[in-house]
């Protein structure tokens, strides 16, 4: 299992100075100079030249990611091109805040798709399989950001059982930071529960045919012992790949969901920094929503291997 | 309990469903330009009207026709997301032809470089490069047609590696047809299958992408509408004019729906065995 692990963890290395190299010269190529925006519209050439020469952007690009990337390895994320402050505290800020909804949304789309899936894969072409499926589908369809802002109208503005909007710390109170959370979490959730829905249903269905399972039932086992222990075990192994293409779901669509929401993320974060061409700060916000991306894909990859086995050691050969 | 004809006749009644549909959600988006309906930039003083017989589904806040703007906003969506999907298409079907083909290093070179990409999560990659490129309705197609590459080269990595097992493979090179005439003439047509089935499937993904980049801004820029520039806007008006973002966002829903429904009526009718 260690040797897994640490085979895992050596490929995740290529991959991440891969994308961090498609990062930085991504942002090097952007239209708009940040160092003329820096010294503001009726600033002189040489002021323009002091401030770049300041942010170290005179020198080669291969310098420049050669020191970002180091400057990187201990936790230096630079300065804000605009504000002048840190990264990192800047960053810092918003972590909490991301997390917390990236963490509610997966584990409502977890529970919600579980749950709907379990129950129509054991039911196939039931009028709850044909419902759940219809449900799922539009789910998949309709633009979260959308769902949000229906969401807002019904239960934010015209009902008014929950905040339109914000977040309430959990520092200042259980209720009300749930409130907070409860509508951002649900949008979350209303399009990513059909991912893990599908999945779970199609692998039951699919595991209810298998020849153990029939054997089973010639043993004279019960219904619900050889629905819980054999086929809704085995075919949970499957659906973790599910959780994969979830959180790329996730970490995507929370910044569409923090907008919504004016939830104080990474993503609403990213946005505004996109407006203010803040070099410093879309880096650093790429680079650890994909460094986050690769952590969780790996962390579903082991967890993979420890469910199944099979994985583990075909691997190895 | 149906029987197994019953539920593929319903299959098929859904699938011909969706293509109607999209038939005509197409149609009167692409013609949007010809059909006699007020120009999208028609400017009145009927500011944020409910829905009514003038204009079927309410106007914006400059008394602009919603169901209009609607059309052409879907016009974009489509143009865009199509144009993004031939550009997947094209870039993705012969990476993954070679990867396929060729095997060995350029195999490994091809597939680690898309692994790269698909580290990121494809609406922040969309972001990344609109925001290299600049907003606007090119950066959005060049961005999408990025985002779509890598799975389009691994779906036709994989099908040229099963077809590449086929006897009239070995026979076309015994006969002398070079590397680039096997990979055209011989392995394209038969990984069409699944190909078509992801293209239609990312045209769906492409379509809720763009409504993305355009609801932060950084799709196509005014004057011209977009459907999640009018949603963005429509938030100011949740309490004043709640049917505003109704329109939009039905569009975008039902347009997707009947795209992932027609992808899995393709699926079943290109590759039966699944």
């Amino acid at each position: 299992m260690l040797g897994f692990v640490l085979k895992r963890l050596l490929q995740a290395i290529p991959v991440l100075l891969i994308t961090s190299l498609l990062i930085f010269v991504g942002m090097r190529l952007s239209p708009g100079d940040p160092a003329a925006m820096l010294a503001g519209n009726d600033a002189s050439a040489e002021t323009i030249a002091a401030v770049r020469s300041r942010l170290g952007l005179d020198q080669s690009y291969a310098t420049q990611y050669l020191k970002w990337l180091g400057a990187l390895l201990t936790g230096d994320l630079g300065r804000s091109m605009v504000s002048g402050l840190p990264v990192s505290r800047i960053v810092g800020e918003r972590i909490a805040p991301t997390l917390e909804l990236a963490t509610g949304g997966l584990v409502a789309s977890l529970l919600l798709g579980g749950v709907l899936g379990t129950l129509a894969g054991l039911q196939p072409n039931s009028l709850l399989d044909r419902m759940v499926s219809a449900v799922a589908a539009l789910g998949l369809a309709a633009p979260m950001f959308w769902t949000g802002m229906l969401l807002v109208a019904v239960f934010g503005v015209a009902l008014k059982w929950l905040p339109p909007a914000g977040r309430v710390p959990f520092s200042q109170g259980l209720g009300a930071a749930l409130a907070s959370l409860a509508m951002p979490v649900a949008t979350l959730a209303i399009a990513n529960a059909p991912v893990i829905m599908r999945f779970l249903r199609d692998s039951i269905q699919e595991t209810r045919r298998a020849d153990y399972v029939r054997a089973a039932h010639a043993k004279g086992l019960s219904k619900t012992v050889v629905a819980r222990d054999y086929i809704v075990r085995n075919s949970l192994i499957p659906t973790v790949t599910a959780a994969g293409i979830l959180l790329g779901n996730l970490i995507g669509g929370a910044a569409l969901v923090e907008i919504v929401f004016s939830w104080p993320g990474m993503g609403s974060l990213l946005v505004s920094a996109m407006g203010n061409r803040d070099y410093s700060v879309i880096q650093a916000v790429l680079l650890i929503a994909v460094f986050g991306f690769v952590f969780a894909n790996l962390i579903v990859d082991l967890l993979y291997g420890l469910l199944n086995p099979r994985i583990r050691h075909a691997d190895q050969h | 309990m149906p029987t197994s004809t019953e539920r593929t006749s319903r299959g098929r009644r859904g699938f011909v469903i969706a293509v109607v549909f999209l038939l005509i959600a197409c149609g009167l988006a692409l013609l949007a330009p010809v059909l006699p309906f007020a120009p999208y930039t028609k400017m009145t003083t009927a500011r944020l009207m409910p829905p009514s017989f003038n204009a079927w589904f309410g106007t914006d806040q400059f008394g602009r026709d919603i169901f209009v703007r609607t059309l052409w906003g879907l016009q974009v969506s489509l143009v865009i997301a199509g144009a993004a999907v031939l550009t997947s298409l094209a870039i993705g079907v012969p990476l993954g032809l070679v990867a396929a083909y060729f095997g060995r290093w350029s195999d490994s070179l091809i597939m680690r470089g898309l692994d790269a990409l698909l580290a990121f999560p494809s609406l922040l990659l969309a972001i990344g490069v609109a925001a290299i490129i600049g907003p606007g309705a090119v950066s959005a197609t060049i961005a999408l047609g990025i985002v779509g590459v890598p799975q389009m080269a691994r779906i036709a990595r994989g099908a040229a590696l099963a077809e590449q097992q086929g006897l009239y493979v070995d026979a076309a090179r015994v006969v002398g047809v070079g590397p680039l005439g096997i990979m055209a003439s011989h392995l394209m047509p038969n990984i069409l299958a699944p190909v078509v089935v992801q293209a239609t499937l990312y045209f769906a993904i492409a379509i809720l992408t763009e409504a993305g980049l355009s609801f932060i801004g950084l799709g196509v820029q005014v004057p011209r509408p977009s459907l999640g520039a009018m949603l963005s806007d429509s938030r100011a008006y949740t309490v004043s004019a709640p049917w505003y973002a109704l329109a939009p966002g039905l569009t975008i829903t039902a347009v997707v729906l009947a795209l992932n429904s027609a992808a899995d009526g393709l699926r079943a009718r290109l590759d039966p065995q699944r």
